[in-house]
């Protein structure tokens, strides 16, 4: 065979060779496990609220033992309501993960309740909500010629931010300060570290048998384990007849957070 | 039939001594081989015993067919190219040696205990693929016997055409001439070529469908139906390549004859390669909520690329050879010419060397052996 010849085989061959190298030097590592992501499992990455978005802050690391650098790697995510609607959506900056090192990159998660219509707000709330998380990691490797899209989602059970708001009636009592009167109603409720510190408005109802209505807006910043009692005021009449009484009393304690409400009612026998 | 080609002076010791050696290593010692380790690794584990009685009767069909094969292997090679007593042999072992395969199913035994200790095989339709690719073996044998004929028959050059050409009278389209091929060459490229684009992906389709089939999952049946269609991609594309295959191994280097079929097998071959690899995009959603998606397009090209380059290289082989096919008188192309190789005239030695000089001085005329002379003893056709 000719020279020329030999010499373009070779060529050829050293061509393959090499993409064969390539492609051999690009799969291992992925096969191997030389690529990892971990989550910081330190317990940082709780969910705060900051004005109406529910954000969630976790590093994480990128180890590439590979032999080529991983380029603009992105961590996106989005949330659906059941219905599928996007309730929001984002993503990391663009990071590259340098061969035989490691990289830190933090994602954040947000949620802005503000963007859901105020039933799914108040659902999401006092309710809890069934929401699905997309998340989708993107990147590209060997010189930028292999481009990777992982994607997975997952059912997100959010528990309600509010819950178990009960309304004490049994400890209900009456009260005077001065001139004034109350009708002291005693109520409790629970709500996820997410929300603690944050001012929720309270309005409390009364309602007597015959007709008398009192209420009282206050409010109230929630702390674990909350129990509070909210001061009626009432008329001196009601206060007199309900000093020596019996009477079928109601009561009713809406809680207003995030331009959003719920309702508890209760109705009690008062010294019967 | 000439029985006078069988007559041992024709036939050349050394030659059929070498040709032994490689098909004891092949039909005997590789095989028996691989039987050994076989009953070795059984004997060792705890592997499914019911392959062992198997082995143990491959074991006494590879000794057989292997000395037997080995023996028709040195006559083989042993007589010169273009004789009946070769291609009688050369036919016999190609034929035996599909015996042999057939022999190795052991009357469908092998695919039963196949099936009930790994899967569900279909041993047979394999057995077809092979019986494709060692038919064409059978034709190339013959396609050898044509191509070297003459030359044994005359002791000349075979590759000197008959009728002198003028090359100033020869267009390129001349080059399609079926004169100037050479079957053997073709039908041996023609194989290769099946064997490579259409029987092994079959067969490794064959038995990742057996394979996948007998998981049994949901996840795997959208899988086979890819693999379905990647079956009939390959007839689809394989045949015409095979084809194709058999021209540009046919015609001689620096054709036009051999530069075509060339070209468009390189270019049906990338198409071959972007459809195997999928378009450069791999997408894997069947994993429990999880959907991967790979874009190897910029490798893929970089293959597509290093394949290419054939396009380059047969255009440059036409280049470096076509002056000298010209020069050469349009020779056929047997890629023997290198060897010195002269075919042995059935004559004694100096009548050869007598009539090859006069080769040098003129060219061979165009006279074509009468009825008689074909068949005739050696002696009759030699025209010095």
């Amino acid at each position: 065979m000719k020279l020329s010849l030999v010499a373009t085989r070779i060529g050829i061959l050293s061509f393959k060779i090499l993409v064969a190298v390539i492609v051999a030097l690009s799969i291992v590592p992925l096969v191997s496990g030389g690529i990892n992501i971990n989550f910081d499992t330190n317990g940082n990455n709780d969910w705060q609220l900051t004005g109406d978005t529910l954000a969630l802050s976790s590093p994480l690391t990128v180890t590439n033992n590979g032999v080529f650098a991983i380029n603009d790697l992105t961590v996106g995510f989005t949330f659906l309501d059941q219905q599928g609607r996007v309730l929001s959506q984002g993503g990391s900056e663009k990071m590259d993960v340098p061969a035989g090192g490691d990289t830190d990159l933090y994602i954040t998660m947000s949620l802005d309740l503000g963007d859901m219509d105020q039933q799914d707000r108040a659902d999401f709330i006092f309710n809890g909500m069934e929401t699905k998380l997309i998340l989708d990691v993107d990147a590209k490797y060997t010189w930028d010629l292999i481009k990777v899209n992982i994607e997975g989602g997952s059912e997100m059970d959010w528990e309600p931010l509010i819950r178990d708001i009960d309304i004490l009636t049994g400890n209900a009592y009456l009260s005077q300060d001065g001139e004034e009167r109350f009708m002291v109603i005693p109520y409790t409720l629970n709500a996820q570290d997410t929300v603690f510190n944050q001012m929720i408005l309270v309005t409390t109802q009364f309602r007597d048998a015959h007709g008398f209505v009192g209420n009282v807006t206050n409010t109230v910043m929630i702390s674990p384990g909350m129990w509070q009692e909210s001061f009626v005021p009432i008329s001196n009449d009601t206060y007199d007849r309900l000093m020596y009484n019996p009477e079928e009393l109601s009561a009713s304690v809406t809680i207003t957070f995030l331009d959003c409400s719920t309702t508890v009612n209760e109705t009690w026998g008062w010294w019967m | 039939m000439n029985a006078g080609e069988f007559d041992w002076k024709h036939a050349d010791p050394k030659k059929g001594a070498t040709s032994a050696v490689m098909h004891a290593l092949k039909y005997l010692v590789l095989p028996l081989a691989v039987v050994m380790i076989g009953l070795v690794a059984l004997s060792r584990a705890e592997g499914p015993q019911a392959f062992r009685t198997i082995l143990q009767d491959m074991q006494f069909l590879v000794i057989v067919f292997g000395i037997v094969l080995t023996v028709l292997g040195f006559f083989r090679g042993a007589y010169p190219k273009g004789s009946y007593s070769r291609l009688t042999f050369a036919m016999a072992v190609s034929v035996l040696a599909i015996v042999f395969a057939f022999s190795l199913l052991l009357g469908g035994r092998v695919q039963e205990v196949f099936s009930d200790e790994i899967f569900e095989l279909d041993l047979e339709m394999l057995f077809a693929l092979y019986f494709v690719g060692a038919t064409f073996k059978v034709f190339m044998q013959l396609g050898e016997f044509v191509d070297h004929r003459r030359a044994w028959l005359e002791g000349s050059d075979l590759t000197v055409p008959r009728v002198p050409e003028d090359p100033k009278e020869h267009r390129w389209f001349h080059d399609f001439r079926l004169r100037y091929g050479s079957l053997y060459q073709g039908l041996k490229l023609s194989r290769s070529t099946l064997i490579g684009y259409v029987i092994l992906p079959v067969a490794l389709i064959i038995i990742l469908k057996a394979g996948l089939s007998d998981l049994n999952a949901q996840e795997v049946e959208e899988m086979i139906s890819r693999l379905d269609g990647i079956f009939t991609f390959m007839l689809v594309l394989g045949l015409p390549m095979t084809i194709l295959a058999f021209f540009k191994g046919f015609y001689p280097r620096g054709s036009f004859s051999r530069l075509a079929p060339a070209l468009v097998m390189v270019l049906i071959s990338l198409y071959w390669i972007w459809i195997l690899a999928m378009e450069g995009r791999f997408a894997l959603d069947t994993i429990e909520d999880i959907s991967i998606s790979i874009d190897y397009s910029g490798i893929l090209m970089l293959i597509l690329l290093g394949s290419a380059l054939w396009l380059v290289y047969y255009v440059l082989e036409l280049v470096v050879y076509r002056r000298e096919w010209k020069e050469g008188g349009f020779r056929k192309d047997l890629h023997e010419r290198k060897k010195k190789e002269r075919p042995k005239r059935p004559e004694d030695k100096p009548a050869v060397d007598e009539g090859a000089k006069e080769l040098e001085a003129k060219p061979v005329t165009d006279e074509k052996p009468s009825a008689g002379e074909g068949p005739a003893p050696p002696q009759e056709s030699i025209s010095p």
